[in-house]
């Protein structure tokens, strides 16, 4: 019983301490806010490559789907379909295309800024600062490239439309 | 007594005349019921071989233009066909270019 309590007591004495201890030598508290800068301008780097890469297959693959579409159209038109939705579908896929363009020129800038960041002098407010703009200019290009995806359903689903009139 | 005798001509004259028009009549009536009982007959006068000859070319021609269309309705299927097809791998190409629509990681 003695026992019991002698280590109870233990207990409660050494595990906050314990806690306390792995708190203070948590790297979180410790970073080096030149390092994480230079980490930031390294990856900003690596981002503005990827992404030029990728919008330069996101912007073809668009180009190539609006050539696609009108040969579609003028195809179905011919057979006597009725194409003025797809129509407007290719419309509005056009005017994703330049948002998305413009989404990525914003994001390809901050990420140019950030590239040339002075990690010397930069503080921790600027630092979030530039992450937190990094990560919205981001998302808009996200969004804009998912309503893409979500129109290729409805393109999808018209052009089904179109060939189960033409067959039938 | 020479009277009768013009009298008795003129009679017989007549007689005769009468006998000669009912023979020709007759032969009128028979040629006609021969006609109408035999229409068609198989005596071919010329202008019944043309006639024949102009059917057997519409029949020629009729086949030629049911020909025709049946080759046209069969091409027409064919290009339908066709068409069908080139609309579908349109669809699939639209379908693979927009799926592979990438926006990446923000990366931070």
């Amino acid at each position: 019983m003695k026992k019991f309590l002698l280590l109870a007591v233990l207990g409660v004495v050494f595990v906050p301490s314990a806690s306390v201890f792995a708190q203070e030598q948590a790297p979180s508290g410790s970073v080096d806010p030149v390092a994480r800068c230079e980490a930031m301008v390294e990856t900003s780097k690596e981002r503005y490559d990827a992404n030029q890469t990728r919008n330069a297959d996101n912007a073809s693959r668009i180009s190539a789907t609006i050539e696609k579409l009108e040969a579609f159209i003028t195809k179905a038109n011919e057979l006597g379909a009725d194409t003025s939705v797809l129509s407007s579908d290719m419309q509005t896929l056009s005017t994703y295309m330049n948002e998305l363009e413009a989404d990525y020129q914003a994001v390809q800038d901050n990420l140019s800024v950030m590239m040339q960041s002075d990690c010397e002098t930069m503080t921790a407010e600027e630092y979030r600062s530039q992450v937190t703009n990094a990560k919205s200019l981001f998302e808009a290009l996200r969004a804009n490239v998912t309503a893409i995806r979500d129109l290729r359903t409805t393109i999808k689903t018209h052009i089904d439309e179109i060939l189960s009139t033409i067959k039938e | 007594m020479r009277t009768s005798s013009i009298f008795l001509s003129a009679f017989l004259a007549l007689v005769l005349l009468g006998a000669g028009c009912a023979s020709a009549q007759t032969d009128v009536t028979t040629q006609e019921s021969s006609d109408q009982a035999a229409p068609s007959a198989p005596t071919r006068r010329p202008y019944d071989r043309g006639q024949d000859q102009e059917d057997e070319l519409n029949e020629e021609e009729d086949e030629e233009t049911v020909q025709e269309e049946a080759d046209e309705s069969q091409n027409e299927v064919e290009t339908n066909t066709e068409s069908t097809a080139e609309l579908e791998d349109l669809a699939d190409d639209v379908d693979d270019l927009l799926g592979g629509m990438d926006a990446g990681e923000s990366g931070f």
